[in-house]
């Protein structure tokens, strides 16, 4: 974890572009909201491998999301029992339900329709976001930061040279 | 076009062959243990699978030397197979449905023996419940059966030896009554008067009354002498007043415990007549018994694989609408193929002296999808002759719900039957030792009630009997006389509420029923002799009748005492005060 976060940390000051992060970080929240062992998730990972996205994010993500989807794995039931016995759209999954991509994916399965709607409403919000925060942190935030007295503190300090020395290392591998 | 290439990762895509290809070589494997772990939980018993292969090309999945052991049998396999080959729709299951074309199970044999213990670890307390559902080791059949076994008939001194009777344990009460109350007449009886201290006593009296009174000073030591007499009178009159109140107690006491254990041996006579009754009923169990052995034990051994599997196969064969997974569920719409669907299964093997095949169709939870019910027909041949034994034609009809059925049909032709013990008694053993069978059997389960009828012809029968006593030997004669016999069986409501008719029964339920009634009488009479003889033994307490009879003696002498008391000495004292008065006033008169 602390690596990942690292990791996400260089790519944030690296040239990776916003887009890369951006993308990972919302694939790892879909994917961590997903039950693990469904075909969903294993297709959001096959997602993730072949994108050239930056995988770091996208673990963080899926570390913290697998985090809240345990937290919130109640409500998530809820949301999706809702969904998929809604009076009004028993006619659209019925006619889903016929469909191989929607039996393969296990969309009439109450945890997994609720994690993907929690993530369809999350992603609009997150892609947003994700992109605004990069570019501004890149535009604003790290050039201020890097000229902080804190971060000149810091530099100094013992603490965030063997942090430091640890990204080196992880960055050499 | 390139940019969109130039967006992919290549080293993603090796990564992911090289998980699918890990996937190719770890599958058979995961499949294995998966299966192994599915098997175990559905028949809570140790399963194992030699080797799983999977043909890709042909979509065929092939498992060998699958072993099931029965968890009421841990040294015995429930079954074994010899391989499973599963023509199966992998692009179904891709779908989450299982979808087998063609299942065909080869070289099966049902409770081969084991190696080693089949039976699950478990933890302490369920294994404790297992065990507490099983006492003695009894499997769940044995249970089923129970009620249809003979019962021994115990002796008459058993049962007076086991069973708590009223009328000991009154007896018991009335012995401890009588020793506790002959201890305290004991005592009451040390301070009572005798015979010689009321001689005393009269003497006593006698001498006042003869004695002369000259003065006033004798009569005054006469009256004092009188009334220390009379006080010590009235002590030995309370004393046997308090003796005469005891004996009247006791008596009384004694009187309603006698009434009470006189009463209890026919109380207890005819409580153990009825708790060990040899009722019509037990009758024709016994009868039945006589007859249905042989059916019993085939019945019974399907009954109890047809019990076994039944939820494995059919998933308790009604529909779910929702399968609970993971930790939400699956919700179904409607759907045009069932999730799971084996439409044909194969299986042919060995059991005793038969060959057998049989073939299932459409198996599904899912009935009302696959629109036709689960089919059974099994047939059996004769290792040594391939001759057909029989054959079973089976419907399991669950499309609608409310109206479930289920329905067996069995033919048995010529079905040889050798060395069947019908009778296995010390005193008496009749054995077929050579017959046919000739049977049709139809049994039908209908919204949860059991119908159902059958017929057996027994033909060319051989009987092989023994006896040690004189009854058994008239038995086993007049059975040995009969060369065919045949038995019909109706079966209501549920499969242990059957009743089975046999002309053999004719013949020789009447000899049953006399043996039967016999042994009853016989029982009857020791257990009312046994009775009677504790009673008698309680009543002959020597002690306690001759306590009672002291009560005349004390009232003897009670009147002795009342005789002295009131008598004689008032008698005495008026005379003589008369007389002395008399003799002052003349003194008194010469003095003027």
């Amino acid at each position: 974890m602390l690596a990942q976060c690292i990791k996400f940390l260089k790519a944030l000051n690296s040239d990776a572009k916003p887009w890369q992060i951006s993308l990972g970080l919302n694939l790892g929240l879909v994917a961590g909201l997903l039950p693990l062992y469904t075909p969903s998730a294993v297709v959001l990972i096959f997602i993730a491998c072949i994108l050239r996205i930056n995988m770091a994010s996208c673990l963080l993500a899926f570390a913290v999301f697998s985090g809240f989807a345990w937290m919130l794995d109640q409500p998530i039931l809820q949301l999706g029992q809702a969904v998929l016995y809604a009076s009004s759209l028993q006619s659209l999954f019925a006619y889903l339900y016929q469909s191989d991509f929607f039996l393969f994916m296990q969309f009439n399965h109450t945890q997994v329709m609720g994690a993907w709607v929690l993530a369809i409403l999350l992603l609009p919000v997150s892609i947003g976001l994700c992109q605004c925060l990069i570019v501004t942190y890149r535009k604003q935030l790290f050039a201020w930061l890097k000229s902080s007295k804190i971060m000149k503190w810091l530099e100094m300090n013992q603490w965030y040279q063997r942090v430091s020395y640890i990204v080196a290392e992880l960055n050499d591998e | 076009m390139n940019k969109l290439l130039s967006n992919l990762r290549w080293k993603g895509f090796v990564v992911f062959f090289l998980v699918l290809v890990g996937l190719y070589f770890v599958l058979p494997n995961a499949i294995k243990s998966g299966l192994e772990s599915l098997l175990e939980s559905s028949f809570d018993a140790r399963a194992s699978i030699h080797t799983v292969e999977i043909d890709y090309s042909a979509s065929k999945l092939k498992l060998t030397d699958v072993s099931v052991a029965d968890k009421d049998a841990p040294m015995t396999n429930l079954f074994e197979l010899q391989s499973i080959v599963i023509d199966c729709n992998f692009y179904a299951a891709l779908t989450g449905r299982v979808i087998i074309d063609e299942m065909s199970v080869e070289g099966l044999q049902l409770a081969t023996p084991r190696t080693f213990s089949g039976e699950l670890t478990k933890p302490k307390n369920e294994k404790k419940r297992y065990l507490e559902d099983k006492p003695n080791g009894e499997s769940l059949l044995d249970k089923e059966f129970a009620g249809l076994s003979i019962k021994k008939i115990p002796s008459a001194e058993l049962l007076l030896a086991r069973e708590p009777l009223k009328t000991t344990q009154l007896a018991k009460g009335l012995n401890l009554y009588s020793k506790e109350q002959v201890a305290q007449w004991k005592i009451i009886e040390s301070h009572l008067p005798n015979k010689s201290s009321l001689a005393i006593y009269k003497a006593d009296i006698k001498a006042l009354k003869s004695k002369k009174i000259k003065s006033l000073d004798d009569f005054k030591a006469a009256k004092k002498e009188l009334k220390a007499l009379k006080k010590a009178l009235k002590s030995e009159k309370n004393t046997l007043t308090q003796a005469k109140v005891f004996i009247q107690t006791t008596s009384k006491d004694y009187k309603h415990k006698l009434k009470a254990l006189k009463a209890a041996p026919e109380e207890d006579f005819e409580l153990l007549k009825s708790k060990y009754q040899l009722s019509d009923s037990g009758a024709l169990n016994i009868a039945g018994l006589l007859f249905g052995d042989q059916v019993q034990q085939i019945s019974s051994k399907g009954l109890s694989y047809y019990k076994k599997l039944k939820p494995v196969l059919l998933g308790a064969g009604i529909e779910e609408e929702s399968v609970k997974r993971l930790r939400g569920h699956f919700v179904h719409y409607g759907m045009k193929n069932p999730s799971v669907w084996v439409k044909a299964l194969t299986i042919s093997g060995e059991y005793a002296q038969y060959t057998f095949d049989a073939i299932v169709r459409d198996m599904s939870h899912q009935p009302t999808l696959i629109k036709q019910p689960a089919t059974l027909t099994l047939s059996a041949q004769n290792k040594h002759n391939a001759e057909q034994a029989f054959l079973i034609n089976g419907v399991i009809d669950y499309r609608d719900k409310k109206d479930t059925q289920e329905s067996l049909h069995l033919s048995m032709k010529a079905y040889p039957i050798s060395h069947w013990n019908i009778v296995n008694d010390d005193k008496m053993t009749i054995i077929i030792s050579k017959s046919f069978a000739d049977a049709e059997a139809k049994i039908i389960r209908q919204k949860g009630v059991i119908k159902g009828s059958g017929s057996a012809l027994f033909h060319n029968v051989s009987f092989n009997n023994s006896a040690s006593n004189r009854f058994g030997q008239e038995v086993a004669s007049a059975i040995a006389e009969v060369k065919s016999f045949d038995v019909h069986v109706n079966v209501k409501d549920n499969l242990d509420n059957f009743i089975i008719r046999s002309n053999l029964d004719d013949k020789i339920s009447g000899a049953i029923n006399a043996r039967l009634s016999k042994q009853q009488k016989i029982l009857e009479k020791k257990l009312q002799a046994g009775i009677q003889k504790q009673l008698n033994k309680a009543l002959n307490d020597d002690q306690l009748i001759s306590l009672l009879s002291e009560e005349k003696s004390v009232d003897q002498q009670l009147d002795d005492i009342e005789n002295l008391l009131s008598f004689e000495l008032d008698n005495f004292s008026d005379a003589e005060i008369n007389k002395h008065k008399k003799k002052l006033k003349n003194q008194l008169k010469s003095l003027f």
